[in-house]
């Protein structure tokens, strides 16, 4: 009974210690996980479905030097007026969300094939997967064509204002190494 | 009839008490640090896709090691550290002889830092007076006069029947 009495007269401290491990190893581990943006590289995926963590692990494997991580996250068109994708690097997207998007999106110099997507003969995306044919690169990552979803061409676009894309003082161009890595992919 | 003395606290009690909170002050540090240096070893395992099954762990592993500390010092190391306080105080304190008819009750009350101590009454004599509750059954009531240290009982006096 005393043990139980002083047991609760110290809860306060039991929960100090929960409350502290949380938030002092969360905020340690996001240190030591995290990177600067010009450190890694992220990639929004706007197809219906992937396995996120194994096409990120297979990008990650490849990564280009100086780059700490590759991380791949959903992207929904939700999530473009939330700001989140700032911070992208490459965008996949499907053919109508290039059209949406496109102000976001970095004018390429050249069509890499007759495939890539251009709008006003400007080129934004390099195709990824085409629905006519269903071919596509990181098909056994990516999940490119859902029953309730509409079967479309999918483009590797790249974020405007991303330091890895060869578009201003102390871009290194790794979104393109990423982009290579991510075509490689079967 | 010759009278005997028996003494209730020793200074072989305040040495063994010390070294129990040298043992469990080891034992608290030894955890403390092994629950870090385990927590720290899965930190530079921490990769963007593995933190978010190493952060769980980290956390787990870290809240169940605080937690055996915390009870270390709360359930051992403030009782064994409040209790040689209390022995070394009645080791070191002013004696007062009280006699009278003494009688043990059951009435418990802790004093500072926790220390549980039986109430005695004191019949014939001033006072209200306290013994330690572990020396409890080394308190023989047909004492007639008692050895006291700030009103806690530290020896008693009985007539000695072996002669």
């Amino acid at each position: 009974m005393r043990i139980i009495k002083k047991l609760f007269g110290n809860l306060h401290r039991y929960v100090v210690v929960l409350l502290l491990s949380v938030v002092i190893w969360a905020w340690i581990f996001s240190l030591v996980t995290d990177a600067a943006k010009a450190k890694k590289v992220l990639v929004y995926c706007g197809a219906p479905a992937m396995e996120e963590r194994a096409l990120g692990l297979a990008l990650d494997a490849k990564k280009p030097e100086g780059i700490k991580f590759v991380k791949v996250s959903p992207f929904s068109d939700a999530i473009f007026s939330s700001g989140a994708p700032d911070d992208a690097d490459i965008y996949i997207l499907s053919e109508s969300q290039v059209r949406l998007y496109s102000e976001e999106l970095l004018p390429l110099d050249e069509k890499r094939s007759e495939g890539d997507i251009a709008i006003g003969g400007v080129v934004y995306g390099i195709l990824l997967r085409s629905a006519e044919t269903g071919n596509g690169s990181a098909a056994s990552f990516i999940t490119y064509s859902l029953p309730g979803f509409e079967d479309e061409n999918y483009y590797i676009c790249f974020n405007k204002d991303s330091v890895h894309v060869n578009n201003g003082e102390g871009s290194d161009g790794a979104a393109f190494e990423v982009a290579e890595s991510l075509l490689s992919l079967y | 009839m010759d009278r005997k003395t028996a003494e209730l606290y020793s200074k072989e009690e305040l040495v063994s008490l010390r070294k129990k909170k040298l043992a469990l002050v080891t034992v608290s540090a030894v955890t403390a640090a092994l629950t870090l240096a385990v927590c720290v070893f899965l930190c530079t395992k921490a990769t963007v896709y593995t933190s978010g099954r190493l952060l769980p762990a980290a956390i787990i592993i870290s809240v169940i090691g605080g937690w055996t500390v915390l009870s270390i010092r709360i359930f051992g190391i403030d009782a064994v550290n409040a209790a040689a306080k209390h022995v070394s105080a009645i080791l070191e304190g002013p004696r007062e002889r009280i006699c009278g008819r003494f009688e043990l009750t059951d009435e418990k009350t802790v004093i500072k830092k926790g220390v549980p101590m039986f109430r005695v009454k004191c019949e014939g004599g001033p006072h209200d007076l306290h013994l330690y509750d572990k020396k409890a059954k080394l308190f023989d009531e047909r004492a007639d006069c008692v050895h006291t240290v700030y009103g806690f009982i530290a020896a008693y006096e009985v007539e000695n029947e072996d002669n």
